[in-house]
């Protein structure tokens, strides 16, 4: 394996040697540098003096990942995926820009357990789920679309973002989910002299329904309402397999860019989301809802002249909020809910500083730094239930963007990353549990508290088909990442297609 | 401006990370002072002796579980075990173990076990108390069958020696027989005189005390099990091909006979019931046209005492021919009613006059044989009814309890 | 710079306070039970352990502390189905001292109210 690495940064490091300059428009759209930038274009105002060339992109793509254990039970062993994209950004002119995405995909996850939703980082812990398991089909289509224009000093954007995802099961439990996200944002920004102070407003909304079926009889097994750390909402639980998630909510983003690219940013966002679980079979009656609150603050100090180098902090922070309402006796299958409390509490803290360096005036070439402290607490009142997990991170990268000839362009990039636990502890009430939940969320844990190294690599060659504007491309991906609980996982990806 | 900006940036995070990490997560809390935890019994049983107990705390987080064996200790007040060193938490607590006791007078054992989940245990909380409950030593002892009629010889003449009567533990836990008495009633149910006093509210007047003997737990019972009292423990069918073989029976009824013509058998295998007082000098058997009553009482106090208080003086008043005489009670004792545990009043249809117990021991009556000298009685018995789950049907009336001229259970 | 910096802190108060969520944190209340005696029996002693099960999580609680016949125990608030077995003994009208076994039983019952939630239920007395 280290020597294969070798080879790599070998090959990487004497590109620059024969090197010609490399695609203008390709640098300006794919550079690492645009990561400093990505928060801030998250408001379409700003999206749409992102950039001064135009590009699209069609491509289809081959993703494959494969753990030998699952690192999450929820989340399962791997996937395989096929997705035909095509992605544009079009300058319409030095005032108006407009930007689209559209995708569809279509794949398999596998060995996923104790999960029958989807989404299940979104809308975890209140999920459906069983002990059994197994395969599911995926399809996602995605639409995306954003519109900016500027009016003197004033920069306006609209944006649609539209997902809709179908997950299902061929075999007991047969589990179907289907989603459909749908989020509008309309932004502003301001110019002065020197920044572009802008503000945006994001609106979501969230359905997702779940079902469980099953076709043979004997292996009928219960379906869990889950309530958070392996605890279960025994009275609906079983046979209650039709669920309806409906959720949404709103963001709010402050930025400070400045004008040319060069000096303090700041990036502020606030966000708070809710989804509520419902029975469908219980006439609609509402199980849980879960809060999230979200604060994320990214703010330092970027320059671009002979070199390139930006230097800032990225700090968010998560609190998720779960209500569980206690439900009353039913006349004629009218539940009354005698009261609703707040039986889970999660604190998501994640900071990290990250430095980048780099130029851009022959080859593009830049490096990353990033060194950072994740905590994760979660807490369920009665009874006491209680996981939390604290790590820092540090990765390390690098990505270079050179010419081959006049007609191509190779973009390499290597990143490596590692992981290491700091605190952890986990206490469930192992007698009041039942002993497949502790069986699961003992595994979780042992993978929440483990360490990890990562590597990837990926070489993407671009070649403009002579005397027009559209161009091919081939791009492959590969990364490994090992497990100090010696498990490890692979991740591969194959993305052909045309620039234009 | 620099500087100042990512200051300040520094110490929101800082704070931020702080904040977060704020909540300190204390090790487990040891209680300080002993739990306590203490066992009630219940309010029925008397002298209560605990032992083979395990008292266990088990951590419901942990599955660490605190252990006490034999520590149930007896204070003033109540019975009390202990932990030490235990940390603050949710528990389930279970105890088990053995009791003997007395309930009503009669002797018993029995095991408990309790459980109570998820007891919450602190500083402020240290004690918790168990209730034994869940058991019903109620029941106790009942006649369950009396076969009074006694069989006929092939020749077609009657025989009696081979009446029994069957006891039965129809509770729930192991009771202990001795000093239960099997007695029989002075008075008959065809005949109702005025007797003076008039004792029978609260005192059964006997003409029959046989005691079976023992030191307290001598004769365990266990629960639906059942000792047989015959009044002689022989095969009778080698003298009487139409009758028992009852050398099984548990206890029997031997008589030293002042005839010398006439002598019990004594099975020396079979032991021997205390005789504490019969009205014959001879050999006894029960009425066998079931005329009396009889019943099982517990004897406190020894013989000597008994028969010096317990005698019955008093008369009645008999009237034949229209004349009335007034008669002198002989060969009578008195049995407190509060001593009795069971009883069955026998008659016939066409001579029932009283029930000689009281309605709160057999408010009915049963019978073998309808009529005065019904001579299709014999072979016949009566045996208490049992309910789905093999429990003596004991509603104090033995006209719906009993199953009236039934097969001899033993009769084969 | 300074004119921006109260609108922002203005803008991002008035988000937090519209979005921000009321965490429900009356957790427990004290659930009573009080069992009713017939009239017709004048109780000496009574002793019994009341077990209340959760109806939504299925976890059960029991305390055998009775006084003046109320049963007192802290619970999370919710519907809870309610199981007393205990010993009674009472003197009758004829005078006499009985002492019986009872039971007293409830498939559902809501102990939501705060500080103090309360509940009744009969002894049904069992045939001894």
């Amino acid at each position: 394996m280290n020597k294969q690495i070798l080879h790599i940064i070998l090959l990487v490091a004497a590109i620059p040697v024969m090197a010609a300059t490399p695609d203008s428009v390709l640098t300006e759209h794919h550079t690492v540098w645009n990561t400093v930038n990505l928060e801030a274009w998250k408001n379409p105002a700003l999206h749409g003096a992102a950039f001064a060339t135009d590009y699209s992109q069609l491509a289809i793509l081959a993703d494959y990942q494969q753990q030998s254990k699952a690192f999450v039970l929820q989340k399962g062993t791997g996937h395989t995926h096929y997705q035909i994209e095509a992605d544009t950004y079009l300058r319409l002119s030095n005032l108006t820009a407009v930007w689209g995405k559209a995708s569809y995909m279509t794949g398999h996850n596998r060995s996923i357990k104790w999960s029958s939703v989807s989404d299940y980082e979104l809308i975890e812990p209140y999920i459906l789920a069983d002990t059994l398991g197994g395969r599911t089909e995926k399809e996602r289509y995605v639409f995306e679309g954003g519109y900016a224009t500027r009016l003197g000093k004033v920069l306006l954007g609209g944006e649609m973002m539209f997902r809709a995802e179908h997950e299902y099961r061929t075999t007991d439990p047969r589990m179907r989910a289907i989603v459909s996200d749908l989020t509008l944002r309309a932004g502003a920004a301001y110019e002065t002299s020197r920044y572009h102070w802008g503000a945006a407003f994001e609106a979501n909304i969230y359905k997702q329904t779940d079902n469980v079926t099953f076709y043979r009889e004997e292996g009928v097994i219960p379906e869990f309402q889950m309530t958070g750390l392996g605890a279960v909402y025994v009275r609906f639980s079983g046979e209650v397999n039709n669920l309806y998630f409906n959720g949404g909510g709103t963001q709010l983003y402050i930025n400070a860019s400045p004008l040319n690219g060069n000096g303090l940013f700041g990036n502020i966002t606030l966000g708070q989301h809710r989804y509520e679980r419902i029975a469908a079979s219980l006439n609609s009656l509402p199980l849980t809802k879960l809060y999230r609150h979200e604060a994320h603050l990214q703010a330092g100090y970027k320059h671009r002249a002979q070199h390139d180098a930006a230097i800032y902090v990225d700090a968010s922070y998560t609190q998720r909020l779960g209500d569980e309402n206690m439900v009353g006796s039913s006349q004629s299958n009218n539940y009354p809910i005698l009261t609703t409390l707040t039986m889970y509490k999660n604190d998501i803290l994640n900071a990290s500083l990250n430095a980048l360096y780099g130029s851009h005036e022959n080859t593009d070439w830049h490096v990353l730094l990033k060194a950072g402290y994740e905590q994760n607490t979660e807490k369920y009142v009665e009874p006491e239930r209680k996981q939390k997990y604290a790590r820092v991170y540090g990765k390390l990268g690098a990505q270079l963007m050179a010419g081959i000839g006049q007609q191509s362009t190779l973009t390499c990039s290597l990143n490596g990353a590692y992981i290491k636990h700091v605190d952890s502890e986990l206490s469930i009430p192992v007698l009041n549990t039942e002993a497949a939940a502790v069986a699961m969320l003992n595994h979780n844990y042992r993978y929440l508290k483990a360490d990890y190294t990562s590597v990837s690599a990926s070489v993407r060659a671009d070649h403009t088909l002579a005397d027009s504007r559209y161009g091919i491309f081939a791009e492959l991906l590969g990364g490994a990442t090992f497990c100090s609980e010696s498990e490890h996982e692979l991740r591969f990806t194959l993305k052909l297609g045309m620039t234009f | 401006m620099k500087k100042n900006f990512i200051g300040g940036l520094m110490m929101l995070l800082t704070l931020g990370l702080s904040l977060s990490a704020c909540s300190s997560d204390d090790g487990p809390v040891i209680i300080n002072e002993p739990v306590s935890v203490a066992i009630e019994m219940p309010l029925n049983l008397e002298n209560v002796v605990v032992s083979n107990d395990v008292t266990t705390l088990v951590d419901v987080k942990t599955g660490e579980a605190h252990v006490a064996a034999n520590a149930i200790k007896k204070t003033a007040d109540g019975y009390v075990v202990e932990f030490n060193e235990v940390a603050e938490g949710t528990y389930n607590l279970t105890s088990k173990g053995d009791l003997t006791f007395t309930v009503d007078g009669v002797a018993g054992k029995s095991s408990f076990e309790m459980t109570q989940d998820n007891v919450v245990l602190s500083r402020q909380a240290k004690s918790a108390k168990l209730t034994v409950n869940t058991f019903a030593a109620k029941g106790g002892f009942v006649i369950s069958e009396i076969f009074f009629t006694g069989t006929t010889t092939p020749e077609g003449k009657q025989y009696s020696n081979d009446q029994y009567i069957t006891i039965t533990n129809n509770s729930d836990v192991t009771l202990y027989a001795d000093s239960l008495a099997f007695v029989e009633s002075s008075f008959l149910t065809v005949n109702n005189y005025e007797y003076v006093p008039d004792i029978s509210k609260d005192t059964l007047a006997v003409d029959a005390v046989y005691m079976i003997p023992g030191t307290g737990m001598s004769v365990p019972v266990e629960p639906g099990k059942s000792i047989t009292l015959a009044v002689n423990a022989i095969n009778h069918k080698e003298g009487n091909a139409n009758s028992i073989d009852l050398r099984g029976a548990d206890f029997e009824f031997y008589d030293i006979s002042s005839n010398p013509t006439y002598n019990d058998v004594d099975n020396e295998n079979v032991p021997n019931l205390d005789k504490w007082y019969c009205y014959t000098a001879t050999l006894y058997t029960m009425h066998n046209r079931g005329f009396k009553s009889y019943a099982i009482a517990k004897m406190h106090g020894t013989k000597d005492d008994f028969l010096k208080n317990n005698a019955y003086v008093g008369k009645y008043v008999m009237t034949v021919n229209g004349n009335a005489y007034e008669m002198k009670v002989n060969n009578t004792y008195k049995v407190p009613m509060k001593w009795v545990v069971d009883g069955v009043n026998l008659s016939v249809e066409e001579e029932w006059q009283w029930n000689v117990l009281p309605a709160n021991v057999d408010s009915g009556w049963t019978f073998c044989g309808k009529t005065l000298n019904d001579k299709t009685r014999y072979s016949k018995a009566v045996i208490r009814k049992q309910d789905a789950d093999g429990k003596y049907v004991d509603t104090n009336n033995s006209t719906n309890d009993f199953t009236a001229e039934a097969v001899p259970s033993l009769l084969k | 710079m300074k004119r921006i910096l109260p609108l922002l802190a203005l803008v991002i108060g008035a988000f937090t306070l519209a979005s921000c969520h009321q965490e429900q944190t009356d957790y427990y209340t004290t659930a009573r039970l009080t069992l009713t005696v017939p009239d017709s029996i004048s109780v000496r002693q009574i002793q019994g352990t009341m077990t209340l099960q959760s109806l939504n999580t299925t976890l059960s609680q029991s305390t055998s502390n009775i006084t003046d016949y109320n049963f007192d125990m802290q619970v999370l608030r919710g519907a809870y189905k309610i199981d007393v077995v205990g010993m009674i003994q009472y003197t009758t009208t004829h005078g006499g001292l009985q002492t019986r076994h009872y039971r007293a039983h409830s498939d559902y019952t809501p102990f939501a109210d705060m500080p103090l939630s309360t509940a009744k239920l009969p002894i049904i007395l069992l045939d001894e």
